[in-house]
This record gives structure tokens, sequence and C-alpha cells, in this order.
């Protein structure tokens, strides 16, 4: 249904014009290569422990052999290869290759995964059912069977499948990359430019705005982002945008150049009124035509829609206190008009709308890609915004104009500047840091490699008070969990929950500002207790899809006691950490479990059997995979194996001490 | 050994002051303990006192200050500014009609539910109309923050803040909280949110909790477990992660048993939105009389820029979950309906004028809500002028006529015997609104 006010509206713009518009090349910032090197010496760390801070920053999760392998590179060399982001990554191509939406494109995905109103549409058009609380009743069975039988035979598909191989690439990236710090950029942009399934409408588009948009634009620069985004589907129809145009009565592009015409004297002005008349009346009955089965209140109507406008300048570029007024709102919004999207998905019509948009070009709209300028929709007056004057009959140029101008204020300079040293350094990054990075964003045209740079070479990035001061958010926990204990991970809805459930819900921000990225955004007392609760059902193999190695346990076996074995796990998960604390901490119950195990063990010399025997922990974990993280038990898997040995018992002394490494203080931060 | 009869024997007021002391002391005995020391054993005996005893104090406690206190505000916060105007409509305003070709409404056509001879309640709010009919619900219209800004996002922080114009580190219910002399319950203010809204964040305790039955840590049948995620954050220096935890460990004890509780037990029908859920679990937390002064809920769905609809469309979904969440939270309360007031508030309304995609953009005044007993009278407050360009905010918006805090204020008054609302509200010289007869 979203596409068809457009699609209506592009009818109308049947006209002949003679306007060409020219795209104005993007800037091309060149980037000083700044000669310096990371102050960590001067810190007082030691290599191993800055590649630890540095790592632990700039990845997903660290294990003591990304520390050797970033050493061994040196880790000046090792930055600048993340910062280029361009390592091969065949593993993970090869684990991405059986999701097939993500090699597709807008429009087929737009064809296939349909928003749901849009079928809705379609069956009520096709008489599949007449009246929408048929389908809404849901003790009608045969409207519903009816309903499916007209998706499956044309070919669409739910939309929660699209969004399900979106999550396990965002998933799979994060722990395989090995361009780590493009997939951290990537989930940094997706959170800045935030979209989100919460609009039904953006949702087809949302896996081709990461792809497309976002990642490869991750480490360039700050205004290849903003225009890739203000173009997108996805973000046009986010914050509405591609349904705003001219107000009803205000002059577009298109009405000035009919107006012009049919003004014309002479016989060429006759030809001019005939053809004018004979085409608004064909297109009056279209319009009719199109609209069949639409009710009043959802007909499209012309008309401003200042969403976009309002959050590209408040979230995306200069802030809000960037001093701008509602007046420059409105007319942002009105430089903005006619920027749409291309029809996607069209079953009937499509030829006829390629005629259309073939001859509207001529008008002044321009296609690039999906993305449609429409000069029909366009307000063609005066503008001025943020004392910028945009002199009326402009076109697609004056609202590229707004986005270079609105990326080169300070405000945006210092805004995103303050973002990245909330997310890299700490959630109080010191002011004359921020300024620093600033100023590099202003120098370099908003290059991103270069502030990246500024902060590793800073001084402040190193300081005691940086390191280990940031709470990871919700997926870098999971994450990183996953990524310490090397565990196998088949993607599952499971890990998604348990994501919400610590407070993120992944592609599903509620506002478009995205998530907030300090400690108070997600440490509270209940995202607590679930972080703990992760922590248990990780060590415990009780989440769907989530297996931890057999090399693992072997740790479990060779160490001679707990309180080795928890000592040992804290440097294989939290590697250059200092774990003295934690270990005092835990002295009680490590004494405890030792004093525990040595009775046990002269009572019971039997040999340590295969406690991991496949099928046993599969099936029980099975079983369990079809239960929310909310409801299900978290029995340790080892009393499963009704073995009452000690092997048994070393596995789950080890599972309880894996949870508590994975769900202490400790591992929280980063 | 049987412990009712134990009861009658002893005087009912000498056990009770005897076990809150009994209680108090070893709760407070082993928390200073746990972090300031790292032995063990001292520990394991306060563990080691039969948990009945403390629960049962805990409730004792709880019940004392329920007693002496007025009961409970539940704030509501309707993010995304619902329009106000589509709410509660000035059906006969003239301009009012001709600014809203596609979203205008009648009483015959759209069921449009009159309140008098200017205003009608949108059909997706008919639930409420027997409850303003009996003095139960008060609208108050034309309402808002008077500082000029229509983002979301600053709009709801000042409005959260208690601050026009700024965003402060605390909030406005949070330093209410602080005014109050009742004892400190673990659960003496609740946001029904997965995170802490800025409206509740401050010195005073606060717990967000988005799911009861998920509030507690999933150690079944491993004692040692608990106790060494307690070790590690209750004694450690971790003082942000530490202070978090400790609530949490103490609030699930408490949640767990309410969950157990049968006085708990839902008595009406709550729908599975997440709204509604929310609210389920909030009226089980106030039967549970544990001391809950103040709560909070979040609903969603407000921001209709597109196909806001009439009697279909955004709003009506949107507005059909709150009302009917609210109104089986209404009936659930049953006997406990005089002892909460439930404010219902949004950060701005919408434009006057509909939009070019069927919805309305951000505007300033909107309409909000009390749901309460002790109600004086049944009318639309507030001021609503007449809806052509000249009388509207820049041309295009309801103006704000009453200040949200006149009507924030009263509710403080009514229901948490608040007087003084100079460090609530800083900088605010307004009076209360006299909605209530007392």
């Amino acid at each position: 249904m979203s596409c068809l006010p457009m699609k209506v509206s592009l009818i109308a713009c049947c006209a002949v014009v003679l306007f060409v518009c020219s795209v104005a090349p993007e800037p091309v910032a060149t980037v000083p290569v700044v000669a310096e090197h990371m102050p960590y010496r001067e810190a007082g760390l030691s290599n191993r422990q800055a590649a630890a801070h540095l790592l632990s920053r700039f990845s997903f999760g660290l294990r003591p052999e990304d520390i050797d392998e970033a050493l061994a590179m040196g880790l000046d060399e090792w930055f600048e290869q993340q910062l280029s982001g361009s390592l091969p990554d065949v593993a993970l191509d090869s684990m991405l290759g059986v999701y097939p939406t993500l090699h597709m494109t807008n429009a087929q995905l737009a064809r296939v995964y349909p928003p749901p109103g849009k079928v809705l549409l379609e069956l009520m058009r096709e008489g599949v059912y007449s009246n929408v609380k048929d389908l809404q009743d849901s003790s009608n069975t045969s409207a519903r069977r009816a309903a499916l039988r007209y998706a499956y035979e044309h070919g669409y598909r739910p939309q929660r499948e699209l969004l399900g191989q979106t999550l396990a690439s965002k998933l799979l990236r994060a722990l395989y990359s090995r361009n780590q710090l493009r997939e951290v950029m990537t989930d940094f942009w997706m959170n800045h430019f935030s979209v989100s399934t919460v609009k039904v409408p953006a949702r087809s588009y949302i896996m081709t705005y990461e792809r497309d948009a976002m990642r490869p634009n991750a480490l360039s620069t700050f205004s290849a982002l903003l225009f890739a985004s203000a173009k997108h589907p996805a973000m046009l129809q986010y914050l509405d945008n591609a349904q705003s145009t001219a107000a009803e009565g205000s002059p577009t592009l298109v009405s000035v150049k009919l107006d012009s015409l049919e003004h014309m004297g002479g016989i060429r002005g006759w030809f001019a009124r005939r053809k004018i008349a004979s085409m608004k009346n064909k297109t009056a009955r279209m319009q009719e035509d199109a609209l069949q089965g639409v009710p009043p209140e959802f007909r499209p109507r012309r008309g401003i829609n200042e969403n976009y406008a309002r959050e590209l300048m408040e979230l995306h570029t200069v802030g809000v206190d960037g001093g701008y007024n509602q007046h420059d709102v409105t007319d942002a919004a009105r430089v903005l008009s006619g920027w749409s999207m291309m029809p996607l998905g069209l079953q009937r019509d499509s030829e006829r709308v390629a005629d259309l948009l073939e001859r509207s070009k001529k008008a002044g709209t321009v296609v690039q890609g999906d993305f449609l300028f429409r000069a029909d929709a366009h307000d063609a007056s005066a503008k001025t915004v943020m004392n910028q004057h945009f002199p009326a009959g402009g076109g697609l140029e004056e609202g590229e104009a707004l986005l270079r101008f609105l990326s080169r204020q300070p405000g945006t300079a210092h805004r995103i500047a303050t973002k990245l040293c909330l997310r890299f350094v700490s959630d109080q990054p010191p002011s004359a840091l921020v300024d620093r990075v600033a100023n590099v964003y202003l120098s370099t045209q908003g290059n991103i490699p270069s502030m990246l740079r500024c902060i590793v070479h800073s001084p402040e990035f190193w300081s005691p008070e940086t390191l280990r001061s940031k709470i990871k958010n919700p997926f870098e926990l999971i994450v990183s969990s996953l990524r310490a204990c090397h565990a196998q991970v088949r993607p599952s809805k499971e890990l998604y929950t348990w994501c919400t459930q610590l407070g993120e819900a992944l592609y599903a921000a509620p506002a478009p500002s995205g998530y907030g990225d300090i400690a108070s955004v997600w440490v509270n007392s209940g995202s607590l207790l679930n972080r703990m609760n992760f922590a248990l059902a990780l060590a415990n193999d009780a989440i769907e899809g989530v297996r931890l190695p057999q090399d693992l346990y072997r740790a479990a076996q060779d160490s001679p006691s707990t309180t080795e074995l928890t000592q040992r796990l804290f440097q294989e998960l939290l590697p250059e950490r200092d774990a003295t604390t934690s270990l005092l901490l835990l002295a009680p119950y490590l004494n405890q479990t030792d004093s525990l195990r040595s009775k046990s063990a002269k009572s019971d010399e039997r040999n340590v059997p295969d406690f991991t025997d496949d099928d046993t922990i599969m099936s029980d974990a099975e079983a369990s995979w079809s239960s929310a993280p909310g409801d299900s038990q978290y029995a340790p898997a080892s009393q499963r194996l009704s073995d009452e040995t000690q092997g048994a018992r070393h596995v789950e002394n080890f599972r309880h001490v894996l949870a508590l490494v994975l769900g202490s203080p400790e591992f929280q931060r980063r | 050994m049987c412990w009712h009869s134990f009861w009658e024997v002893l005087n009912f007021n000498v056990a009770k002051a005897l076990l809150t002391t009994i209680a108090n002391d070893i709760m407070s005995t082993r928390r200073s303990f746990l972090r300031h020391s790292s032995l063990a054993l001292l520990s394991m005996n306060a563990r080691a006192l039969p948990r009945f005893v403390l629960n049962s104090a805990r409730s004792l406690e709880a019940q004392s200050s329920v007693s002496d206190a007025k009961g409970v505000l539940v704030c509501v916060f309707q993010r995304g500014a619902m329009d106000g105007l589509m709410a509660v409509q000035p059906f006969n305003d003239p301009d009012f009609r001709t600014s809203r070709m596609r979203l205008r409404m009648s009483v015959n056509e759209h069921g449009l539910i009159p309140l008098d001879d200017r205003f009608a309640l949108h059909p997706a709010l008919a639930a409420w109309k027997p409850l303003y009919d009996t003095r139960q619900l008060a609208i108050v219209h034309g309402i808002g923050s008077p500082n000029n800004n229509r983002s979301h996002f600053a709009a709801q922080d000042s409005m959260e803040s208690g601050l026009p114009g700024r965003t402060l580190s605390d909030g406005w219910l949070n330093r209410s909280l602080q005014s109050l002399p009742d004892p400190t319950s673990a659960l003496r203010a609740v946001s029904t949110t997965a995170a802490l809204p800025l409206s509740l964040d401050g010195k005073a305790q606060a717990l967000a909790i988005d799911d009861l039955r998920t509030f507690r840590l999933k150690t079944e049948g491993n004692a040692q477990s608990a106790q060494g995620f307690e070790d590690l954050y209750l004694n450690g220096m971790d003082a942000l992660l530490g202070h978090t935890a400790q609530e949490g460990f103490d609030a699930s004890e408490q949640i767990q048993s309410i969950l157990r509780n049968s006085n708990t037990k839902n008595t009406a029908a709550y729908a599975q939105s997440p709204l509604a859920q929310h609210f389920r679990q909030l009226a089980q937390l106030i039967k549970a009389d544990l001391g809950l002064r103040v709560a909070f809920v979040e609903s969603d769905g407000w921001d209709t820029h597109v196909q806001q609809g009439t009697i279909n469309g955004q709003f009506q979904r949107t507005a059909s979950d709150f009302a009917g969440a609210l109104s089986a939270f209404w009936e659930d309360l049953d006997q406990w309906k005089d002892r909460v007031t439930v404010l219902c508030m949004t950060e701005f309304g919408r434009t006057v004028r509909e939009n070019g995609s069927g919805g309305t953009d951000h505007g300033r005044g909107s309409c909000m809500f009390v749901l309460s007993s002790g109600l004086r009278e049944m009318r639309v407050h507030g001021t609503v002028g007449p809806l052509s360009a000249e009388h509207l905010a820049d041309g295009r918006d309801l103006p704000v006529t009453t200040d949200y805090r006149a009507l924030a204020s009263a509710v403080l008054h009514h229901r948490l015997g608040l007087r003084d609302f100079t460090n609530i509200f800083p900088g605010w010289t307004g009076s209360a609104l006299p909605l209530f007869s007392s």
C-alpha cells in the first residue's frame, strides 16, 4: 500500500518539460596520513595490555590469540588494516551463502517480501475476501487459508523470514568477520542513522540499507553516509519523506512548466492547452482506477511531511541546539519535498509506470538507482534554511546542497565527535579530546578513519580513567561472550530474544534516535540479573543453536583445583585483565568447592567418562529450543547426564565457574 | 509447631516490632558486612536464617508503610506525541473540520462520543466514557510544556526533568520520592520498562522491571552459583554494577513472592499487547502491598505522521490498546482504586491541519488524562479557543494554555500528599489545578 500514493502522483506528473537536472558530484576528501603513534607506553601499559585495550574497543571481543596476531603485526599496522576494512573474508562469505535474501535487490525484496498492508489491499481488490474484518477474525480459518493460498501463489513470503536472515548476517559478521572494525562501525552508523522495523513500510529495505548504504561507507566520510541514507528507500520510508510533497496550491516544478506552456500564445499555445487538458483528463481516470478500494482517509493528498527534515537536523547532523527553528524545519522539508523512491515490486502497470517515468524525466524528475526525485512533488518556490537561501525553481540539487551544508556545520562535527568518543573512549569523554576530533572532522571533511586515528593517538584513550570504563551494550556482551568461549553458533531466534531482553531489540529501535551509548541506558537491576542469566544459560549449553567447544571442557579436567580453573578461565576469557580482585571475592566459593572436590575425589576413583556425548546433550538442548529464555529452567546439562561420576561433577563445576566469569562485573566492561 | 497459634498467643504489635528489628539488623549487618569483608562465615549465618522470618518481617514492614501512606501514583507516558485533537475532539469547531478533510469525524458516521456540546471522545476511547460519567476520569485540554520545542527527544527529556527547556540528570518523579517520608522499600518506585526513564532517574531508589517473571537469577538448584554472583557483585569495588546488582538481588526475592501470593491474582481480562501486560503486572505489584508509591508505564505508537486514520488506522490501533489496557487495569484494581491515581501525559500535541500523508506533524498543546477517585467535576478542563489560524501557536498549532506542571502538582498533592514543589519543579510559581474535591 505504501508505494501507492507515489504511483498515483507519478501518473499525475505525466507532463512535458525541458528541465534537465545535473547531479552535483560528492566532494572527495583528501586525507592527510597522520604520522603519529599510539601513546600507550607513556601511559605505562605493556604491549599486550595496550593490544587488549585497543581490541576491546575496536572489535566485538578478543581472545588471547587475537592479541598475539595484532602484536605480531604491530598495533599501528593492525589498526590501519582494520581502517581499510578490506581483508578477504572467505570463511564468513561461505557461512552467509546460505541466506538468499542477502543478495537480493530492493525491487526483488519489495516483490517477494511486501508489507502485509499491500497484500491486504490486493486481496480486497482481487475479491479473495470482501472485508478486513474477515481476516482479523482469528476464528475465520477459511478466509485465512484463502489469503495464505493467494500469497503462496503470488510468491509472497513473510517479512520475518527476511528479518531472520538479516539478523543472522549481523550476528555471523560480528562473530567471524576479519574486518571487525568495519562491522563495529557499521553497527555504530546503523544506530546513528537509525531505521527500524517498528515502521512497517521500511521493513523490506533495512537489509539493503545496511548492506548498500551503511557498510560500504562505514569507514569513508560522514557526508557519504548522509547522502546514502537520505536517498535509500529504508530511510525515505522510515521518516516518511517518500510521502512528502509540495502543499496543495504550492507550485511544483511541473506545475510551473505547465503554466508557462498554457500561457503560450499562437497555435503552439493552442496545441499545448489541448494536449494538457487531455492528459489531465486521462490522469484523473487512471488515478481513480488506481485508488479503487482505498478508503478516503488513506487516499494520497498533497502536503509537506516534516518528519525527515526535522530528524535530519536534530539527530543526523547539527543537533537540537544547532541553531534552527520551526521555520527552518518547514523550509528544509520543502527543500527535500519530492525526495522519494521508485515504485518497486509492481505487478501490474509496470510498463505504463516506466513509460510515465521516462516522460516525466523531461520535467526534472531524476532516477538514481531506487532513489527518485519527483519534479511533480517538489516545491518550486523559494526557501530559506538556517540563513541559506534557495531561490525559486531549484530541483534535486538544492536538497543535495542542504545536505552538504549541514554536513559542514561545526555543530555536526562536534556532535559526531562526541558520539564517536562516547562509543570508543568513555561515558564522559574529556572535552579536549572531543574538540580535537571535531577539528579533525572539519579539516578532513568528515573523514572517518582520520577521526578514529585521532582518538587512538590521543593520551586520553590510554588513560587509567578510560581503561575498562565502558559497559558493553547487549549485542557486544552477547557476541563477546560467544567469541571468548569459541562457541559454535548457528544463528537462532533465542539469541536475539536474549538481546531484546537485555534491552537492545536489534533493527527495532523504538525511536529514530537509536540507542544511547552510555552505561545508564543498559545497566539497571533487571537487565543486570539477565546478564547473569545469559552467562548461566550459555555456560549450561542451554541456548538454542549455541554449543561450547570440547576444548573448554578439557580445561576443566586438566585443572587440579577449582581455584586454578577459575584463574585459567579469567585469563582465557578476559586476557590481560587483572583478575586478582575477582579471585579474592570468589575465595569463599572456591575454597568450599575445592574442599568438597577433594573429599569426593578420595571416595571416587573412577575414570573420567566421555561426558560430552553429542546425542544426549543435543537432544536435550533441542527439546528446550522452542521455549523462550524467560520460561526455561537452566538445569545444568551435567545433571541431565544422570551419571554421578567425578567427570560429571567436573563438568558441572566447570559450568558454574564459566557462568561466574562471563557474568562477572569484569566481563560486562570493555 | 504451628505458627498460626503462636501468632494468636503473642501480641501482634510486639511480634511485629520484634521481627522488624531483628530482620533489619540482620539485613543491614549482612549488607554492610558483605560490602566490607570477604570472610564468608558470617554471611553464611545470615543466609542460614529461615527465609520465612525475613519475608514475614519484610511484609509487615511494608504493610505499615502503606497504611500510613496515601497510595500509588501511576504515571503513563504516551511517547511520540498524542494527537489530543483526535483523542478529544472539538468536533463543532468549523476550522477544525476544514483543517482535516481526511481525518474529520462525526457522531453519526464515525461514532464520536460527545462529552458536551464542544468536545467528543474518539470511539477507540469508548471504554472511558463510563469513567468520565462517574467522575473517575478527568481530561485537561490545551495542556503541555511552555517550552516551544517540537523535538520528541528534547521535549520528553525536559518534561521528564520537570524543567521546561532543560534536561536535568534526575526526573520530577524521583525528586517527588525524595521528599516522601515513608520508609524505603525495594519496590517503592517501579517502571515497567526495560530501562529506567528519566522521570524516575535520580537519588531515590527506583527499579525498571520489564517482566516480573524474568526478574530473578536463574540458578535453579544451585545456591552456590547465586552465592558466587553475590560475592562478585556486592563485595567488589565496581560501585555502579555492585549497587545495581544489590537492588536486583533484594527486589527479586520479593517479586518472586508476589507471584506466589494468591492475593495478587488479576481479576480482569487483559489483552496480550505489551502495554496491557505491563498494566497487568502493575496491578499485581499494587495488590502485593509492598510499599509501592510511584509507578511508570510507557505507551508507544502516537507519532502519527502517516495514515493516522479515523476509525481504522494507526491512531485507532494505538488508542484502543491504550484505553483497553487502562480500563482493564482500573477494573482489576477493584477496592484498590481508592488508593491509585493514574496520570497520562504526552510530550506535545500535533498540527491542527493534516499533512500530505494523511497524518499530522509535531505541534504544541495536547490533552492529558487523570484516572482517580475524588475528582471534583465532570468536565473537560483547560482552555481551548477557536482553531482559526490567528488563534493558533505559530499559526498552526493548538496553543498551550495549561502548564503540565499545574496538573502534575495537583496529582502529587492528592496522591502523595506533597505540598512543596520547589525542588520538584524548580522555578515554577504556578498553582495546582483544582481537580480534586479534597
